[in-house]
Parts: structure tokens; sequence; C-alpha cells
């Protein structure tokens, strides 16, 4: 149970100078759902798109949950990296490294708000989407292609020396994309949201799978696995090329 | 005096000089999502008394205005915790203005080349009052660079103040600017309380523009006196603060 004392202890210091953050992230959830729901809602009711208010929400609760995940897999994907990279042993002397790294990156506030959503968003969906197990398989699937991504853009980043933009180019790109259901994209845009980007999984395709839509599972099981295994590959560039570095 | 203020404007452009990779990126991220973005009406159709081409053109020109990097609050926030900004009140320069034109320029590429994309676009989908939407644009980046001025010098009292961005710019003019949906398709009550706000003015009657309906930019000159005496006001309470720092 250690790591459940190293939890506690940071995130009571992190709480009490992170009471602003709480405050944010609850109110930035409720209108993000407020705001998905309310601009698709308005669309799906004018026109025969194959979706309904139900998906909708379905859609905008998988996207906070997503949001919430994206988050650590984000904090676990750099810290192996620093760690790697030899610059940071600090980490190394605490009792749980990884669990410790997460903690420090996050906001008291923000890890906080985290224990609260999830709940409430699993919840939800428990609730509202009847074959809410297969939504969350499809989850589960589309995280593995998030994790692979999101190695992707930190050992490419790394394997820049100007990383700030890539980073930034990579992370914006979703960013803007994520919001708009992606079964509205056509054509090359569909390639691109489906394909090279996680846009897809994110939360389209778990609201789908949720009320029983599950087209091209296979591929989307192998892109999946491919993307997981390029990210991997390409992050441990990164590191050989930063240990080749002497960093 | 002219020659200072453009030396401001350069001391922002030169960031391209020094991070090359960072103007290659910010030329190729506002084009890409100009295209990919609008592209999603090609999915679900004409809605609402707008035709398909209408609707693209109106969401690239209202989703052009979120798309320049107008986030500038980080980087004040990040000067006046560094110390930097208050070792400029050494220097004779006009504070707000040399922060206001070196975030400008710090936007060129991006701005440059998100605008010639929206001008083939407006180009190849036959819009019309382009010189009222460039009036329109320009008036908008000024209120979004004062705003974000304005959030930055909440750094003084705050430790976060992403919520502020986030809360103020993005999912606002999502759901109250429409500048991913026209407000016309929304529900009518949305619409009401949007009238009474900044963001309307500053996507929807801008974008508006291009699809022939005469603009009125009244309101959103209102708002921009608003920002610039609200300010004025942050500037003189946060130097305040700093000067009793001793920075």
């Amino acid at each position: 149970m250690g790591w459940l004392r190293v939890f506690w202890r940071i995130l009571k210091d992190k709480v009490k100078a992170g009471y602003l953050d709480l405050t944010f992230e609850l109110t930035w959830t409720a209108l993000s759902i407020a705001t998905v729901l309310l601009l698709w809602n308005s669309i799906v009711t004018r026109v025969p798109t194959g979706w309904n208010t139900k998906m909708v929400l379905g859609f905008a609760l998988f996207l906070e949950l997503y949001y919430i995940v994206r988050s650590y897999i984000r904090d676990v994907a750099w810290a192996i990296v620093e760690f790697y990279l030899g610059g940071r042993i600090e980490p190394f002397l605490k009792p749980h490294p990884y669990l410790y790294e997460i903690l420090a990156r996050n906001d008291g506030g923000y890890i906080l708000a985290s224990l609260i959503k999830l709940p409430v968003l699993v919840g939800a969906i428990l609730l509202l989407l009847p074959e809410w197990w297969k939504g969350f398989l499809a989850f589960l699937l589309g995280m593995i292609f998030y994790g692979g991504f999101e190695m992707f853009v930190v050992g490419a980043s790394l394997l820049f020396i100007e990383s700030g933009g890539l980073w930034h180019l990579l992370y914006s790109f979703l960013g803007y994309l994520v919001e708009i259901p992606a079964d509205f994209y056509k054509g090359v845009a569909r390639f691109f949201v489906t394909v090279l980007t996680p846009v897809f999984f994110t939360a389209t395709f778990p609201t789908k799978a949720a009320v029983g839509i599950i087209e091209g599972f296979p591929l989307l099981v192998i892109l999946s696995v491919l993307w997981f295994f390029f990210g991997w590959r390409v992050m441990k560039l990164a590191i050989k090329k930063a240990q080749a570095y002497g960093g | 005096m002219w020659s200072r203020l453009v030396s401001y404007l350069l001391t922002g452009i030169k960031r391209y000089k020094t991070f090359p990779l960072d103007a290659i990126i910010d030329a190729i991220k506002g084009p890409t999502l100009l295209f990919i973005i609008p592209s999603i009406w090609y999915g679900i159709g004409a809605v609402g008394g707008f035709t398909v081409r209408q609707l693209f053109l109106y969401t690239a020109a209202s989703h052009l205005i979120i798309l320049l990097p107008l986030y500038v609050s980080f980087p004040v926030a990040n000067m006046i915790r560094s110390g930097f900004l208050q070792n400029l009140f050494t220097k004779p320069i006009n504070l707000s203005a040399y922060l206001f034109l070196r975030n400008l320029g710090g936007t060129f590429v991006s701005l440059i080349s998100s605008l010639l994309t929206f001008i083939a676009i407006y180009l190849i989908y036959g819009g019309t009052n382009i010189h009222l939407y460039l009036l329109g644009v320009t008036l908008t980046i000024i209120f979004y660079l004062l705003l974000g001025q304005i959030i930055g010098y909440l750094a003084t009292w705050f430790y976060t103040i992403w919520g502020f961005q986030s809360l103020l710019v993005y999912l606002p003019s999502l759901l109250l600017g429409g500048s991913l949906i026209p407000l016309d398709l929304l529900p009518g009550w949305l619409v009401n309380i949007a009238s009474y706000l900044p963001w309307k003015s500053l996507h929807y009657e801008v974008a508006m523009t291009v699809l022939g309906r005469t603009p009125n930019f009244l309101s959103l000159l209102g708002w921009i006196v608003l920002l610039v005496l609200l300010e004025r006001v942050t500037f003189r309470l946060a130097s305040e603060r700093w000067e009793s720092w001793g920075g």
C-alpha cells in the first residue's frame, strides 16, 4: 500500500495550492459537455447524419474521459523519456517513481478534479449507453492508439532540436479536430482523422460501439497496435539518440 | 516614434529567425486546418437554409480567427513570473505597446499563411466583401491580443491563468461566437444570450460578411474600447504590485 501513502501525501499538499485549478477544471468540463451537446445536437436534429441526441451526449462524455486519460498518458510518456535522458534522477529516489512523477507534474486541483469527474462520467455512460461495455473496450483500444501517438509526438519532438514547434503542431491539430464527431469528416479529411491521428478513436469510436455500431473492427485493432509499436519505436530512437549525446 | 513601434514588432518576428522550424510549422498548421475543419459540411450536407458552399466559406471565415495563435496570455504571464517584465520598467519603452506589438510579431507567419489560405478559399467559393471581412478580422485580432494581455497580467495575483484563457477564448467562441456552426442553427435562447456578449461580434458578425451580410462593427468597436480601458486599469494595478515586489 506504499503507493497509496505516496498518493495521499502529495495530493494533500497539492490540493491546498490548487483550489483554483479545481474550480476551473470542473467549470471547463461542464461547459465543454454543454458546448459539444448544444452544437452537434442542433445539427443532428436538423439533418439525417446517422447520429442522435443520445449519441451526441455519449460523444461529449467520452471526450471528457479522453481528456482525463490523455493527460496522464502524456505525463507517463514524458516521464519515461526524461528518466532515460539521465538528467532527472530524483524521482528514482522516491518509492514509486512513475506515480510520484505523474502527481508531481499535475496540480492538485487537476488530480482532485479527475477523481470527481471519473465516476460521474463513467456513471453517466453506464446509464445512458445500452452497450456501454463495448464502448469502454473501444475506448481502451483508442487509448492504445493514443499511447502510440503520444510516444510518437514525444519521441519525434526529441529527435528534432527545435522540439517546441513540432510538439505544438501535433497537439494543436488534435485540439481542434477531436471536438467534432469523426463521422462528419469525408474523403481525405476522414482518412486524416482516422488513420493519421487518434481523433476517430478518442470519442467517436467508443460512442458508436456503445450503441452497437461497430464497423471495420479488425482494421481498427490493427491500426491501434501498429500505432502503438510505431510510437514505441520512435521513442526508443529518441532515447538512443539522447544517450549517444551523453544526456 | 514609428521606428520604435516597428522595432517592437520586429522583436516578435525575430523568434522565427531563432526557431525556423516554428515558422514552417506555423505556415502548415493554419492552412491545413482551414481546409479540414470546414470540410465537415460535405459530410453533413446543407442545413437551415445554408448551402454546403456557404457553410464551408462561413466556417473557414469564422474559424480563421481562433486558428491564429492569439494566446498571448502565457508569454505575458511567463514574463511576469520570470521578472523579465519588471526589468523592462528600467527601459525607456511603452510597455503596453511593446507587449502588444511583440505578441503580434510572434504570430506573423501564422497570420500571413492563414490569411492567404483564406483568400484562396474565398476566391474558390465566391465570397463577397473581403475588405469588410479583413477589417473585421483586424478588429478581432486587436480584441484578442488585448484580452490575452489582460489575462496575462492576472498572473500577478493568480498562480494559474490557463482557466481564464480557456473559459474566455476557446469555449465561448464555439458556443456564443458561432466559430464552428453559424449561430442561426443554434437554439434561440442561446443566441439571445450571445447578443449581450462580445463573441458574437468577434466571429459570427465578421464571418457573415463574406456571405454578403452588411456588418455592424460598432459593438465590436465598443468592446475594444472597453478592453483598452480594462487593460489600462489592470496594467496599473499589476505594475503597482510589481513595484512593491521590488523587481
